[in-house]
């Protein structure tokens, strides 16, 4: 499948191979001092049972069956592969009906989260405009296209219902050349009357929930803005739905290749290394792995620690290479290009920095701008 | 070994597209006091290979002096800080502003001295290497009396060429590579390919040397020859194109490169016309390239 994709004003076409991995050998969870811990050393688990909950009240749960095996802060679940799982009592057949109360308390019953805060917490607030970005912020994701495209009707239906019963504005925001996605939306869009869409171009950076805000709905606040994406929308869809926690989350995966990434389907908790060996068998041992932005050069030195979390959207598995700066030749590229028009130069980073690293991408002496040794 | 992600090495190219863009120069400044002053007689065909000798040993002391500065000096690992340098570049263009005679060689040590100089202070000011090198030059000359830009050819000729279209060819007397208003654009053209060139720079600076310039025309009482002659005998063209976009000694931020401009065409067309000092624009570079901190500093009032 290709995905037409724009970069720097670089427009490119993208081979994506979609890929399951929904049976890993195990799923871990790692535990934060204050974690109320559910589980005891060799406990059976079902999928969906709870396993822990952190002081903020998110909660996480078992997304493969099996055996507890408690260590160094960490809770394993050894995957027995029977694919045991808890089936609520509350499911519903529609979602059409639910009250404002009723979509509160499984939100908040559940404890799920979005960008590691609790989303019944959003959704109590005094938000005018509800904006759900269907597009993968950073570059080279396509986690939220794949998300929505898989769920389209369950997604807009969720939309609608949170406009409605939140009483407030509600787009949704596709990418211009998603045309799977968006001429999906638009051959049904009509029966969704409280769902405005607006299909812009997935620039990196200026997708970002900063830069949309100014630059199409000036006319809210900033705080005035639920800003959700695909998978906390299928979150609050599947809470409200099914009365569980969603077990599976899709992560991009890009080998060096600009023109080629794979998006994988697993669980969370997966271990990441587990994945890469067994569904792409490619050996990393010997490559530079950087995690949901190469441009912020932000190294993963051991890939066999990292498990599948919300904060772990992509991987990207470059040659390995010595980076060496030479010195900076003051062309004032990093300037021009800043999103935000900071001067990436200063010795002092200015805190409106939305840390996107196109200034590191762009920069012909290889220097790490938004690094602290600068 | 299969290149890596970020092996670009794009400093290396933009240092390639720079010195392509100085060929043009470097071969007709050959041509102009070398080979034309040998046919006619005022110089032996082995003393006119100078003009090609010279650039060249030019650009290999930079890299011996560069080498002995990272690898020495800062005991670097690699060889990244000195093939991305951009100071052979820079050396070359210091030798393009000298002037066609006798103490064309004692050039080389001066222009290795401010190299060493300039590594030492260039943490702390933002200096035109260039322009600096060029005020320099023209003091020492003056001092020692031999102010004298004209080749040997050009001394023994009774009049001066002063016909603007000539002059545009690069005909005039002047500095080795300044004098080709024509060269100078082609090699503007080529550095236009060069995504990290300041481009702005020449074109913002020479619309306020022209409304200046003008606006002299008309209120001044200096002829429109007059004015297109002073133009090209002070080798603005030049200057704006290589010394004035120099990237080291220039603003950053866009706002501030278009007043930087401003300010230097304007206070260059003063110079020329008005003053009649055509090494006031390289001294209008070299102020200007200090104030570069200020002129960063417009990008919030100009509301970026």
């Amino acid at each position: 499948m290709k995905l037409t994709y724009k970069f720097n004003n670089d427009e490119k076409r993208i081979d994506i191979e979609r890929l399951d991995y929904l049976t890993p050998n195990s799923t871990e969870i790692y535990v934060r001092e204050g974690d109320t811990i559910y589980v005891k050393d060799n406990d059976y688990l079902y999928i969906n049972q709870l396993i822990k909950e952190s002081t903020s009240g998110i909660k996480s749960y078992a997304t493969v069956s099996g055996n507890v095996e408690l260590e160094n802060g960490i809770i394993k679940v050894n995957n027995d592969k029977s694919d045991s799982s808890f089936v609520s009592e509350e499911a519903l057949d529609d979602i059409k009906d639910v009250k404002k109360e009723e979509i509160i308390k499984r939100c908040e019953s559940l404890g799920i989260d979005y960008e590691n805060k609790l989303i019944v917490n959003k959704l109590k607030g005094n938000s005018r405009l509800l904006i759900v970005n269907a597009m993968d912020v950073e570059p080279y994701q396509f986690n939220n296209n794949y998300l929505f495209q898989d769920n389209v009707k369950e997604l807009l239906e969720t939309i609608e219902l949170l406009a409605k019963r939140f009483n407030i504005d509600a787009y949704l925001l596709l990418n211009k050349y998603d045309d799977n996605n968006v001429n999906a939306v638009k051959g049904v869009i009509n029966n969704y009357q409280d769902v405005n869409l607006k299909v812009i171009e997935d620039v990196f950076p200026y997708n970002t929930n900063q830069i949309v805000a100014k630059k199409f709905f000036k006319e809210y606040k900033y705080g005035d803005i639920l800003f959700l994406d695909s998978f906390a929308l299928y979150k609050i869809y599947f809470a409200i739905k099914n009365g569980l926690p969603v077990s599976e989350r899709y992560i991009t995966v890009n080998l060096g290749d600009p023109n080629k990434a794979y998006v994988i389907k697993t669980k969370y908790g997966a271990n990441v290394g587990e994945i890469i060996k067994e569904i792409i068998k490619i050996d990393y041992s010997d490559r530079d792995i950087y995690l949901n932005n190469f441009m912020r050069r932000v190294k993963c030195d051991n890939l066999d620690s990292l498990i599948v979390t919300d904060n772990i959207k992509s991987i990207f598995i470059f040659p390995k290479e010595n980076i060496v700066p030479s010195k900076c030749i003051k062309c004032g590229k990093c300037v021009d290009i800043c999103p935000v028009g900071i001067n990436p130069l200063a010795p002092k980073l200015d805190s409106s920095c939305i840390r996107c690293g196109l200034c590191n991408f762009v920069c012909p002496a290889n220097i790490n701008l938004i690094s602290k040794e600068k | 070994m299969k290149k890596g992600f970020f092996s670009k090495n794009k400093v290396l190219g933009i240092n390639m597209l720079y010195v392509l863009s100085v060929l043009p120069l470097i071969i007709y400044g050959f041509y102009k006091n070398g080979i034309l002053v040998y046919q006619n007689g005022f110089m032996s065909l082995f003393l006119s290979l100078q003009y090609l000798v010279i650039p060249i040993i030019i650009i290999a002391l930079s890299y011996v002096f560069e080498i002995y500065y990272y690898m020495g000096i800062k005991k670097e690992e690699g060889t990244s800080s000195v093939v991305n340098s951009i100071i052979p570049y820079i050396n070359v263009l210091c030798y393009l502003v000298c002037a066609p005679n006798d103490y064309l060689w004692l050039t080389i040590p001066l222009i290795v001295i401010l190299d060493i100089l300039i590594k030492f202070i260039d943490k702390y000011v933002t200096i035109n290497q260039i322009a600096l090198f060029k005020c320099l030059l023209v003091g020492i000359m003056t001092l020692i009396g031999n102010l004298e830009y004209a080749n040997l050819y050009e001394a023994s000729l009774t009049t001066q060429v002063t016909e603007p279209s000539l002059l545009f060819l690069g005909n005039g007397i002047g500095a080795i590579g300044t004098t080709s208003t024509l060269c100078a654009l082609i090699g503007y053209i080529i550095l236009l390919f060069n995504s990290y060139y300041k481009k702005e720079i020449p074109i913002v600076a020479f619309i306020g040397y022209a409304i200046v310039s003008v606006i002299i025309y008309f209120v001044g009482g200096l002829s429109f020859n007059d004015i297109l002659v002073n133009t090209f005998n002070s080798g603005i063209i030049f200057a704006l194109v290589y010394v004035a976009s120099l990237s080291t000694a220039t603003p950053v931020v866009r706002s501030g490169r278009i007043i930087y401009s401003l300010v230097l065409g304007v206070l260059g067309a003063v110079m020329v016309n008005i003053l009649k000092l055509n090494i006031g624009v390289y001294i209008v570079i070299l102020v200007l390239g200090l104030l570069t901190p200020l002129f960063d500093k417009f990008k919030l009032s100009l509301g970026e």
